[in-house]
């Protein structure tokens, strides 16, 4: 059987400015997804900015 | 400066029981949090599990019971700017948005997105329009499986669906870009051969020949009420067709068939649905390998391949026409193509464009292998002219 769930993920991310902590976030998702999305057992589906 | 941002993740879990995924999600929020808490630039402060997606409590089975408890009612027409009103619109953009997975395949372990929302008891007969208990979202597959007379809606139950809806089974049929000098030929009660093909741009495609296979015309598969013909074709259910009428209107000739079908061959659907699903989920293993293990993937894309072709090859002529599965000549190209193995892509692509797939591939692969292949040529070419 296959569960999904929506966790809400509360990131704080450093910068000089805002584009460069946007820059940051955009890399961070990418990698979050990057390295769980191929998972077989736990992976994620979707990740979204609130 | 420091940012704070919410972010949204869904999450899949798979395991045998509830107990087990719950833990499962536990390790996986501890796993995060032990890798990202700790960074200085950008680290996770905060994980809560936010919604459970529920799963639906309808299965296929009560889904085929209730559709044919509708069935069993009166048949009126449905007032079809029901389906352009904004409440309704609304009502269904809204209800997707909560119940992105078709609720049936969801119910079965499986994730698809869903596409559409089905009224569970149809509006003609009494269903609430915009009750969410009313509602259900499904896929393409499963909705217009819930639809013909060859999907989930009815497969238990023929005989009842057939014996209520005999206009279904028995109807007369105007046909549509008529070759008029060929139908000139033809007289009322003349037998005619109906010809099923998957086109591209209509899937429904029915078209009507003379005993002699020459080309009358064609079934407006677009009439509500016709267009379960191609999918019982597709089924394996036998058809006869004669012509009922031929007359001379101010357009010119016009023809109209009757047309009568026999029921389902259900065993041999069930059959073929099986063997279907299992290269289906070969050829998503065989996707999910190419990462970690491409010659796996690859001798598995060129097993299903095998399979498919058996498949075809033990049906009926247009028994394959509904087969949903597709030749994975895209991703075993593209594969080889990655590996530099390009005296073997361009074989596998030469090969699959010599069969006759009557399915087609999915919309856009069969432009990518053909850009794909002259991309071999070229570079064999190259590779050739050095040695």
């Amino acid at each position: 059987m296959i569960y999904e769930y929506e966790l809400m993920i509360k990131v704080e991310v450093q910068g000089d400015s805002e584009e460069e902590i946007k820059k940051k976030l955009k890399a961070f998702k990418n990698e979050l997804y990057n390295k769980y999305a191929g998972n077989k057992e736990t992976r994620i589906t979707m990740i979204k900015k609130r | 400066m420091i940012y704070e941002y919410n972010l949204k993740v869904t999450t899949e879990v798979q395991g045998e029981n509830e107990e087990e995924i719950e833990n499962k999600l536990k390790a996986f929020k501890k796993e995060l949090y032990n890798k990202y808490a700790g960074n200085e630039e950008t680290r996770i402060t905060t994980i809560k599990k936010q919604i459970e997606i529920e799963n639906k409590k309808i299965s296929r089975q009560e889904l085929i019971e209730k559709v044919t408890y509708i069935i069993n009612a009166p048949y009126t027409a449905i007032d079809e700017s029901f389906y352009q009103s904004p409440e309704w619109i609304n009502t269904r953009d809204k209800y997707i948005k909560n119940n992105p997975f078709c609720e049936l395949c969801f119910n079965e372990g499986k994730n698809k997105k869903s596409d559409d929302v089905h009224h569970i008891k149809r509006l003609t007969a009494g269903g609430e329009p915009f009750a969410e208990d009313n509602l259900i979202a499904l896929c393409n597959s499963c909705h217009s499986g819930t639809h013909s007379s060859g999907g989930i809606a009815v497969e238990l139950n023929v005989e009842n669906y057939f014996g209520s809806l005999d206009y279904i089974n028995n109807f007369t049929t105007k046909l549509k870009n008529v070759d008029e000098k060929i139908l000139s030929q033809c007289k009322d009660g003349d037998n005619v051969i109906l010809i099923r093909e998957h086109r591209q741009g209509n899937p429904g495609y029915v078209g009507v020949t003379n005993t002699n296979g020459e080309y009358i015309g064609e079934v407006n598969s677009a009439d509500e009420s016709h267009h379960y013909l191609a999918f019982d074709i597709d089924h394996g259910s036998e058809v006869l067709a004669t012509i009922k009428e031929i007359c001379n209107k101010k357009n010119g000739l016009q023809c109209v068939i009757e047309i009568k079908k026999s029921e389902i061959d259900w065993e041999e659907y069930e059959r073929f649905n099986i063997k279907e699903k299992e290269v289906s989920e070969l050829i998503n293993t065989a996707k999910q390998l190419e990462k970690t293990d491409c010659e796996q993937a690859i001798q598995l894309y060129r097993k299903t391949t095998e399979m498919l072709i058996e498949m075809d090859r033990k049906c009926e002529k247009y028994r394959t026409t509904w087969r949903g599965t597709r030749f994975p000549i895209c991703r075993l190209s593209l594969v080889l193509e990655k590996q530099k193995r390009y005296k073997e892509c361009l074989e596998e692509i030469e090969s699959y464009q010599k069969y006759e797939d009557k399915v087609w591939l999915y919309v856009g692969e069969k432009e990518k292998i053909e850009k794909r292949k002259y991309r071999m040529l070229k570079l064999l070419q190259i590779i050739c002219n050095k040695q």
